[in-house]
């Protein structure tokens, strides 16, 4: 099982390699497709996502990120590895048997991690 | 990848001490030209009753707890809703700003009020007194200036006219003695001197690392003089207290010479010492039009560097402050600058401030003055 945890909360899910992707730009982006085991986590989750944010990039050196509204960063733990990442939207896909949810988390990466 | 900066946005606006549940967005600005700082917050429901401005509002913001401060103190001075989508911004302005909207319905003669003279800072806090909405608590003592009894040489060029703000009449004795007035971000009103750029270590610097997008610079000299001349008030019988420097640059050749003299001319009739039209010293008490001209030369016998700087970075800034804007890669500029306007903004988009500099010209010494 993967998590997402930001302090005391902690979201509990499986992440799927069909769906997931990378992208890479100022920050880098991890689109992971994921499948929540039930409506708890479901609920969690969308308490851990950061609605509003703001990237600035300075003309030299590292990108900051301002977390206007949400919780900002947390620890993920994927089959990629442990980083810290800033949940940035999270759409629910597919409603499943058994409460069960197939979902589309987008994370932005915060350390350095090439998986 | 380094571990990246991470920054929890806090904007917190209280209206008569109760804190707004439904900021959207808020933005403010300290500059030394304009005197008083401006904000502007967008909610959206009015926190007051229709008619019900010129309520007290200030705004403590930041994007970390440290610098979480007050960024703006003032009164609520319009209110503009929008239909749709549906907003209100409620527009505000430093307490300065009503020294601007005050003027004495009668002239006041200068001699009934100061019988033995008085200083720049004693004219600047009476004329702040005078403003019903300040208060009268302002002492010569509140301010920075040049400390010279004014007033004893020619009065009557120091009296004050009915229907001048009290703004106004700031600004002249600003202009007379190359001060400027202006109200900080906590709603304090302070006075400094600028002129050239400071030789002390700057306040803080800027580099590409904390510059956005948008960062520009210029430098010209399009403004620039090799002579200051000063012209004070004018005596009758003596014609107008007179006062010149002269320099020299390499593209205009030295102001000495008539021929290549570019001259900067400078007018206060609040100066009432200098030299006679024939060159001879009037020895007056008061403002020296030599002294004056010799400040002026130096802020304009240069090459003048100005920039406008968007940054992330949420310190406690302000005009006056000096800046070492260490951009000489990018912007040809890497010297001390003065600020003199200092913007801040929180949006969707996080926190970014910007500021206006300006320097150029030989250092100067300079204190710091409270931001």
């Amino acid at each position: 099982m993967s998590t997402f945890t930001i302090g005391g909360m902690v979201s509990t899910f499986r992440d799927r390699i069909q769906g997931s992707s990378q992208g890479v730009a100022d920050i880098w982006e991890l689109t992971l497709s994921v499948l929540l085991p039930d409506e708890p986590n479901w609920i969690t989750m969308l308490s851990q996502v950061t609605t509003k944010h703001g990237i600035h990039v300075p003309l030299g050196g590292q990108a900051i990120i301002d977390v206007v509204n949400g919780p900002g960063s947390g620890t993920l733990v994927c089959g990629l590895g442990t980083t810290t990442a800033i949940l940035t939207s999270l759409n629910r896909n597919e409603y499943l048997p058994r409460h069960q949810s197939l979902a589309t988390a987008q994370f932005l990466i915060l350390d350095a991690w090439v998986p | 990848m380094p571990p990246l900066l991470v920054r929890q946005v806090t904007c917190e606006v209280r209206v008569n001490d109760v804190l707004l549940t439904d900021v959207i967005s808020a933005k403010g600005e300290v500059q030394v030209d304009g005197g008083w700082p401006t904000c502007s917050v967008v909610v959206r429901d009015s926190p007051v009753s229709a008619g019900a401005t010129d309520a007290h509002l200030t705004v403590d913001a930041g994007a970390t707890v440290t610098t979480l401060v007050t960024r703006f103190n003032g009164r609520l001075r319009k209110i503009k809703p929008t239909g749709f989508p549906r907003g209100i911004e409620l527009s505000c302005m430093g307490t300065l700003a009503y020294a601007n909207e005050w003027a004495p319905d009668l002239d006041l003669e200068f001699e009934d009020l100061f019988p033995d003279g008085a200083t720049d800072q004693e004219l600047v806090a009476h004329a702040l007194n005078m403003v019903p909405q300040l208060g009268s608590g302002f002492s010569a003592g509140d301010f920075s200036g040049r400390g010279v009894v004014l007033g004893l040489e020619m009065p009557e060029a120091f009296n004050w006219n009915k229907g001048t703000s009290a703004w106004s009449r700031i600004q002249e004795i600003d202009k007379a003695t190359l001060y400027r007035t202006y109200q900080t971000r906590d709603g304090s009103i302070k006075r400094v001197k600028m002129i050239g750029h400071p030789n002390s270590t700057p306040d803080f610097t800027l580099g590409p690392a904390d510059c956005l997008e948008g960062s520009v610079g210029s430098r010209d000299t399009e403004r620039t003089r090799n002579a200051a001349v000063v012209e004070g008030v004018n005596y009758a019988k003596d014609g107008p207290a007179r006062g010149f420097a002269y320099g020299a640059n390499a593209f205009q050749g030295s102001g000495d010479d008539p021929t290549t003299r570019y001259p900067s001319k400078y007018s206060s009739n609040l100066i009432e010492n200098g030299l006679d039209p024939d060159d001879d010293p009037l020895d007056n008490l008061g403002l020296d039009a030599m002294v004056i001209a010799a400040e002026i030369l130096p802020d304009v016998n240069k090459e003048f560097v100005e920039a406008t700087i968007p940054s992330w970075r949420d310190d406690v800034h302000g005009p006056g402050l000096t800046c070492l804007l260490d951009m000489l890669d990018r912007l040809k500029i890497g010297e001390p600058m003065w600020v003199v306007r200092y913007q801040w903004e929180v949006t969707e988009k996080g926190w970014i401030a910007t500021y206006g500099m300006t320097g150029g010209g030989l250092p100067q010494t300079y204190t710091p003055p409270e931001v």
